[in-house]
């Protein structure tokens, strides 16, 4: 499964990687953004089968992305918010700019697992 | 609305995400001196703006951050590697999040910024005032500093 990663943060690339890799949920061929414009470019280019961005980050940030490429009429590639912020109000800007999913941050391999298993097993229907 | 409890939710903050990260209690190191400390490490910090405007530092010196990277990332990392910085800020981003929170449930709407770090040499002072929360803390990767430095006369209350 061809997928996107975006974080500012190296480590945390690796980190959502090795993570994806222990939940065993899909094989994921992961590419690399380092902020949502490099993202944006790598996307329109690519033909990711899922997202996955971090919310806060520099240039332009998680929210943007999802409005971007929701507002250019993709509503098929699951996007999956990944981020520290907890609070109601962040998690409601997420759900309407159109993010699939949304996992806090410090995630383990089992809480990715379980936000993400009805994400993939809808990709492969 | 308790000024102290808005206050201290930074604090907090930080000691719950270690907990959640590191399965272990981030105890206040009684043993520390009242004095300014001279500290080779790196300060980690993130502003927050809103209803209450501050900056969380985390000042750790260089064994602790090699100690709590490795635990974070699940491998080790030199201090001197370029990624030290990226983790350590991580670390700062996370707790943030948990700050935000639990500001939120004090009714003090925040934003965070994006977390930087400083490698060097600091001094970490050890004060309690109006406008600075310092606590001197042990972890079982070894001893660091979290501080909050308030923006004057505008800590809601």
């Amino acid at each position: 499964m061809k997928a996107l990663v975006v974080d500012d943060s190296k480590v945390m690339r690796l980190m959502v990687i090795r993570a994806l890799r222990q939940a065993r949920l899909a094989k994921f061929d992961c590419d690399e953004a380092g902020d949502g414009a490099e993202a944006l470019k790598k996307f329109e280019e690519g033909e990711y089968q899922i997202v996955f961005i971090d919310f806060n980050m520099p240039t332009m940030n998680g929210l943007e992305f999802v409005q971007r490429v929701r507002g250019s009429g993709n509503t098929d590639v699951p996007i999956v918010m990944i981020t520290s912020e907890k609070t109601e109000a962040i998690q409601q800007q997420i759900t309407e700019a159109g993010a699939t999913a949304y996992i806090a941050k410090p995630f383990t391999p089992e809480s990715l697992s379980s936000t993400l298993e009805p994400v993939v097993e809808a990709i492969g229907e | 609305m308790n000024s102290d409890a808005i206050r201290w939710a930074y604090i907090d903050g930080v000691k719950a995400t270690f907990e959640t990260l590191f399965q272990e209690q981030l105890a206040k190191d009684d043993e520390a001196s009242t004095q300014p400390v001279e500290l080779a490490g790196i300060d980690s910090s993130i502003s927050f703006t809103g209803d209450n405007n501050a900056v969380l530092h985390l000042c750790i010196p260089k064994e602790t951050s090699e100690g709590l990277v490795e635990r974070f990332i699940g491998a080790p990392l030199a201090f001197d590697d370029a990624d030290m910085g990226d983790a350590v800020a991580e670390l700062v981003n996370i707790a943030a999040g948990d700050v935000v929170a639990r500001l939120a449930d004090l009714d003090c709407e925040v934003r965070m910024g994006l977390p930087s770090v400083m490698k060097g040499q600091f001094t970490v002072v050890q004060t309690n005032q109006e406008q600075c929360l310092s606590l001197p803390v042990r972890s079982s990767s070894g001893k660091f500093h979290i501080q909050v430095l308030f923006k004057p006369s505008e800590t809601k209350s």
